[in-house]
């Protein structure tokens, strides 16, 4: 469904990641571990379009959509959760979550009721969103800024969903949250690509995983495999 | 190129001898162009020359729009011509027309430069439309819009004939150019270079930001005044309205046309804006020169097509300026009444176009053509020496607090570090590593608590307060000085020592051979030993490294590992963030682990790796994904 | 009431009146700095050529209900077009460049005002009737109840569009992220270039309703931008509604220091109250403090 090539990108000068070929399987859940710094959030935001990759080619749904920009590989239902959650601070709640859906929705008129269905269960699944939905995103907790932004990214209906990073920053009992929630949307059918640097809990939760070092692939396979594999721990602790 | 020339002189020393030649050129030049018509031409350019290279300290040195240029002029040649009618000598008069737009321009300065880019501009555009409405409504002393009258007095017991007048403007844009060049090439120069560059790392690293901004707009109103004193004497007669905007326009028009951060630049500039009214009064030859303008800006995008690509809108916008400027030079009924259109379309494509300006495009192909003898390398000396070595706390930060909105970055931190301890400060990403640093380093302004570092209590939240009670930093995301090269990154930082102590940093950091390549060219692993190199050269007593090793080489790590390890042994208290453990083991005597804005953890590097707390921040726990799973399974059932 | 007092209330509603034409053009200000962090040093030219193009479009006959929305679209295109050819570039490549090029552009929209339109001032034709409403001894005319009215219900409109609809709600979260706009699929070029097109509509849409007061002329609105800029600087660029407080404040400043000081020392105060501003609030008008982020 998502197929990198030989993707090489970085920010002027030096690139981050070099050489780097992944593929995501529908229906799959695929994790990226690597330390920080190991070049996992240039890769993904090369796969969402918000970076020009410098060399390599990138395909959805078979279709290439290397140079395309952010918003129209959106709008073609590859979504990407991006890192330290930036959600819409001054915007409310709701407003947020509608935002998710922009493409969908009309202009002008009844947009929120276009809309209910969606919210509806965006709020069943993160009932503290409901409670909050007119309050200023950027006043809530970090934990909760997960949630929205999760929730403002299922608006979408995407096919592939990318998370990088879910849990950065955030308390160990939120971190259990924020998988419970991955782990739900995997069962509804989700296609996801999961950058984390949590390795025992993103190889517990995926099918198949890329090892990155150094802004390469080093270890590849089944999630099962590499967790039992001394070299995922090594990759870490030096 | 196809070919170039190795000339065996250095670039500095053939720069000198074009100004020399065209300085006895112009100087010349009366004796073949002969007649007042002429003459007021070149006096006009030597004074716009004056005045434009005063322009350039602000607009293209510090790299703010300065709109109050034009009325600093005016208010210098009020005052020499208030000066003259109270028949004070020449020297004076013009005495008090540099003080004429100095002391406002100072005053302007000062509130002014705190502020950036449309701010700034704004505050000079104010400036100058409250100058122009002062020299309008104050009647009883400038005569107000009727303008005020003068005769040139003598010099000295010399009499100034119009000859003699340009050879003192000549003599006057001469002195100018030198001092400007001198000025800017110092010390003092580079660092309004550096703050350009990053305002963040001037700050960090003690150069201070607004006294050099202060002094560059000061330098520059003080050319504008003697400029201004020049022109009363040059037409005898002033106006209000002559300063104004269009003034203004014309001559950024100059400076942008000439290039920016270049004295010959100003000189071209100032030749183009005396010229170019002259040229609209000629129809055939003005639509000769925008023709030739056209095709010139048409060959960019030419060339862009027959490499198959796309011609961007930098190339194709002038194109389109131009080709306006065209059609109106050969089809408006009067050009003269499109003047200031014109301006416009030219300004326009000289500012996408061109954004080095003729002198900057001019030098670029002057280097490629000509091979210049390199600049000899300094002899090194210097590097680290060991601080001092007294026992006590270095640094100490007590319940630090800083939140962004709902998140809380840092939260009720305190941390000791003795003095030449090396301490690691190492976390999962997002913890607030780096939120600590900038708190401790001034960057942030701490919600609560108080940090103290060798028993001094920064000013909270200013870089320069915290810098001066003995810190220094690097920064992870890097911040170099793009427009210097690594000696003078270096130079500009040091509080003492000249350029074979610079030289001796390079040295330490093993940057010895790129001393003359521009930071904009260095890779990124040199520019994370330069930020170092940097740090050192202010001499610290405490030293602050975000991220050193990140994105570099395994090479590049083991020479980190060693440059570290060196300042260490000198007695440096150093804070060390983190990724790469091996470092950590290696360096550190302590440890720090922190995980969602807390401290969890300290301890040596070994009593930290095997903490379970710790491995469970960086590795998350098996626990969690099985409980989450086992949850959802319970909730399903 | 002393009829010297009297004089002096009327000078300061009618400025105050006036002043509401200076939040309007603030309020474009506003718009495009939130969008895209840069404002139109151009804009007094738009109102000039928002009221040429509309005098224009009298002129062949429109009657004044087509007339100014025929400005208002025009507008929307001049600022559609300053954003492209002055700003995007400029602000990609993160230099001051783009305060240059709106300078610039507005300078030939003042040139070829003069060369299309004339160097004269004109009148401005309005369907209001003659004469002035009295108000407790104090006059107001027609025309400068047409500012007040059209220059609230022009920020009311915008402002509602901006919460109730989607590209409005769609505009604001540009402001906030723009990479995360765009990962909501919300092209943010188009953002901001709508923006813009609606800060330069309510540009010329003031130029309409100020001609009839003002005239019409290649330099009335010289120092319009200047002092909207006051307005929008002390109202912040934030706040929605203390920019009408802050234009009837300056309207009213303008007009009693031309009458106490004489009629050159009108635009002094405006000035002084930017320059304050900015020195008092080095933050900056534009708001909040800005997280430097390294």
């Amino acid at each position: 469904m998502l197929k990198a090539e030989n993707l090489c990108a970085g920010y002027g000068g030096d690139d981050a990641i070099r050489e780097i070929s992944i593929e995501v399987v529908e229906g799959s859940c695929v994790a990226l571990v690597g330390a920080n710094g190991a070049g996992k959030s240039t890769l993904v935001k090369s796969l969402c379009g918000l970076l020009t990759p410098s060399k390599g080619k990138i395909f959805f749904d078979e279709k290439e959509i290397t140079e395309l920009p952010a918003s129209e590989i959106a709008r073609r239902g590859l979504c990407l959760c991006p890192e330290g959650r930036r959600v819409f601070a001054p915007l409310t709640v709701e407003e947020n979550l509608l935002l998710g859906a922009y493409p969908r929705l009309p202009s002008f008129g009844p947009f929120r009721k276009a809309a209910s269905g969606e919210l509806k269960r965006i709020y069943d699944m993160f009932p503290k969103l409901e409670e909050r939905r007119s309050q200023q995103a950027g006043s809530l907790s970090g934990g909760e800024q997960q949630m929205l932004a999760i929730g403002r990214v299922l608006m979408a209906r995407p096919r592939l969903m990318i998370l990088d990073e879910p849990s950065m920053g955030l308390a160990p009992v939120v971190v259990k949250e924020v998988f419970k929630a991955i782990l739900s949307l995997r069962n509804s059918g989700i296609t996801i690509l999961l950058s984390e640097q949590f390795a025992r809990s993103a190889l517990a939760i995926s099918d198949n995983a890329y090892i990155i070092e150094r802004g390469r692939v080093v270890l590849e396979g089944s999630s099962t495999d590499l967790a039992k594999n001394p070299g995922v721990i090594e990759a870490y602790l030096g | 190129m196809l070919f170039h020339v190795n000339l065996a002189l250095r670039e500095k020393t053939a720069e000198r001898i074009m100004r020399l030649t065209l300085f006895s050129g112009l100087a010349t030049l009366p004796m073949i162009w002969h007649g007042e018509y002429a003459l007021g031409l070149l006096t006009l350019m030597a004074v716009y020359g004056v005045l434009l290279i005063g322009l350039d300290a602000t607009v293209g040195y510090l790299g703010q729009i300065n709109l109050a240029q034009a009325a600093l002029f005016g208010l210098g040649a009020y005052g020499t011509a208030l000066a003259i009618q109270a028949e004070v000598s020449l020297p004076l008069a013009l005495l008090v027309g540099i003080a004429a737009a100095l002391i406002p321009g100072v005053a302007l300065a000062l509130p002014a430069l705190r502020l950036e880019g449309p701010q700034f501009a704004l505050s000079t555009l104010s400036f100058a439309t409250l100058s122009v409405i002062f020299l309008n409504e104050s009647e009883s002393v400038t005569n107000g819009a009727l303008g005020l009258s003068i005769i040139r007095p003598s010099l000295l017991n010399i009499l100034l004939d119009s000859t003699r007048f340009y050879w003192l403007c000549l003599m006057v844009l001469f002195v100018a150019w030198w001092a400007s060049q001198l000025l800017l090439r110092s010390r003092f120069g580079l660092a309004i270079e550096a703050l350009r560059d990053s305002p963040t790392a001037t700050d960090a690293l003690g150069i201070g930001t607004l006294r050099h901004k202060a002094l560059a707009f000061a330098w520059g109103s003080a050319l504008a005044g003697l400029a201004g004193a020049l022109h009363a004497l040059n037409f005898g007669y002033l106006q209000p309205a002559a300063f104004g905007y269009d003034l203004m326009v014309i001559l950024l028009l100059g400076t942008v046309f000439g290039g920016r951060r270049n004295q010959w630049g100003a000189f071209t500039g100032a030749a183009v804006i005396t010229l170019l009214p002259n040229l609209l009064s000629n129809r055939t030859l003005f639509s000769f020169l925008v023709t030739l303008g056209c095709l010139l800006a048409i060959v960019p995008p030419i060339r862009a097509l027959f490499s198959r690509k796309t011609p961007s809108f930098r190339q194709t916008a002038p194109v389109a300026a131009m080709s306006v400027a065209l059609v109106l030079a050969l089809f408006a009924s009067n050009v003269e009444e499109w003047r200031k259109g014109i301006f416009a379309l030219f300004l326009f494509a000289a500012v996408v176009g061109l954004p080095d300006g003729i002198a900057g495009a001019v030098t670029a192909i002057l280097r490629k053509l000509i091979r210049f003898a390199p600049d000899p390398l300094p002899v090194a000396s210097g590097g680290i020496q060991p601080a001092n070595s007294s026992a006590g706390l270095a640094l100490q930060a007590s319940k630090l607090r800083k939140s962004f909105g709902g998140v809380k970055a840092v939260d009720n931190v305190t941390l000791k570090i003795m003095k030449g301890e090396t301490h690691g400060l190492i976390g999962p990403n997002g913890s607030g590593k780096t939120t600590l640093v900038n708190l401790i380093s001034g960057l942030y302004k701490p919600d609560s608590g108080s940090v103290e570092i060798f028993g001094v209590r920064p000013i909270p939240g200013s870089l320069m307060s915290a810098f001066l009670a003995g810190s220094a930093r690097t920064f992870q995301n890097l911040q170099p000085f793009s427009g210097l090269t690594a000696l003078e990154s270096i130079m500009v930082c040091q509080r003492e020592g000249g350029i074979s102590e610079a030289m001796g940093w390079l040295n330490t950091a093993g940057l010895q051979e790129k001393a003359r390549l521009r930071c904009s060219e260095m890779s990124y692993g040199d520019l994370r030993f330069l930020e170092i190199a940097r740090a050192l050269a202010t001499r610290p007593y405490v030293l602050m490294l975000d991220e050193p090793a990140a994105g570099m080489s395994k090479p590049d790590i083991i020479r980190l590992v060693d440059l570290v390890t060196s300042i260490k042994r000198a007695g440096i208290t150093i804070l060390l963030i983190e990724h790469h453990q091996d470092v950590i083991a290696e360096l550190c005597d302590l440890v720090t682990v922190m995980d969602g804005g807390q401290l969890i953890a300290q301890g040596t590097p070994e009593q930290v790796r095997r903490n379970k707390k710790v491995i469970e921040a960086y590795l998350g726990s098996d626990e969690t994904a099985t409980q989450a799973k086992s949850e959802m399974r319970t909730q399903l059932c | 009431m002393n009829a010297e007092l009297l004089a002096l209330i009327q000078m300061a509603v009618g400025g105050g009146l006036m002043g509401m034409a200076y939040a309007l053009v603030a309020y474009g200000f506003q718009l495009t700095y939130a969008a895209g962090k840069a404002v139109n040093f151009g804009q007094g030219e738009l109102v000039m050529l928002g009221a040429f193009i509309g005098l224009s479009l009298a002129g062949i006959g429109l009657p004044y209900w087509a007339a100014v929305p025929g400005a208002m679209v025009a507008g929307a295109a001049l600022g559609w077009f300053v954003e492209r050819a002055a700003v995007r570039l400029a602000l990609q490549q993160r230099n001051e460049g783009w305060i240059l090029l709106t300078i610039i552009v507005g300078l030939f929209g003042v040139s070829a005002a003069e060369n299309i339109w004339g160097r004269e001032d004109k009148p401005f034709p309005v369907p209001w009737p003659d004469g002035a409403l009295e108000f407790f001894g104090i006059s107001v005319t027609w025309p400068e109840l047409a500012i007040a009215a059209g220059a609230l219900g022009m920020m009311a409109l915008v402002e509602l569009a901006k919460r109730y609809t989607m590209p409005g709600i769609a505009v604001q979260a540009v402001s906030a992220d723009p990479d995360s706009a765009e990962l909501c699929g919300i092209r943010s070029k188009s953002a901001i270039s709508l923006s813009w097109a609606v800060s330069g509509a309510a540009a010329a849409f003031a130029g309409t309703i100020i001609a009839p007061v003002t005239t019409v002329g290649p330099t009335m609105a010289a120092a319009l931008t200047l002092k909207a800029f006051s307005v929008a600087v002390v109202a912040g660029l934030d706040s929605g509604f203390g920019l009408v407080l802050a234009g009837i404040a300056l309207g009213s400043a303008e007009n009693l220091s031309g009458f106490l000081l004489g009629s050159g020392w009108r635009e002094a105060p405006g000035l002084i109250l930017l320059i304050l501003a900015l020195a008092l609030r080095p933050q900056g008008i534009f708001g909040k403090k800005i997280i430097r982020k390294v």
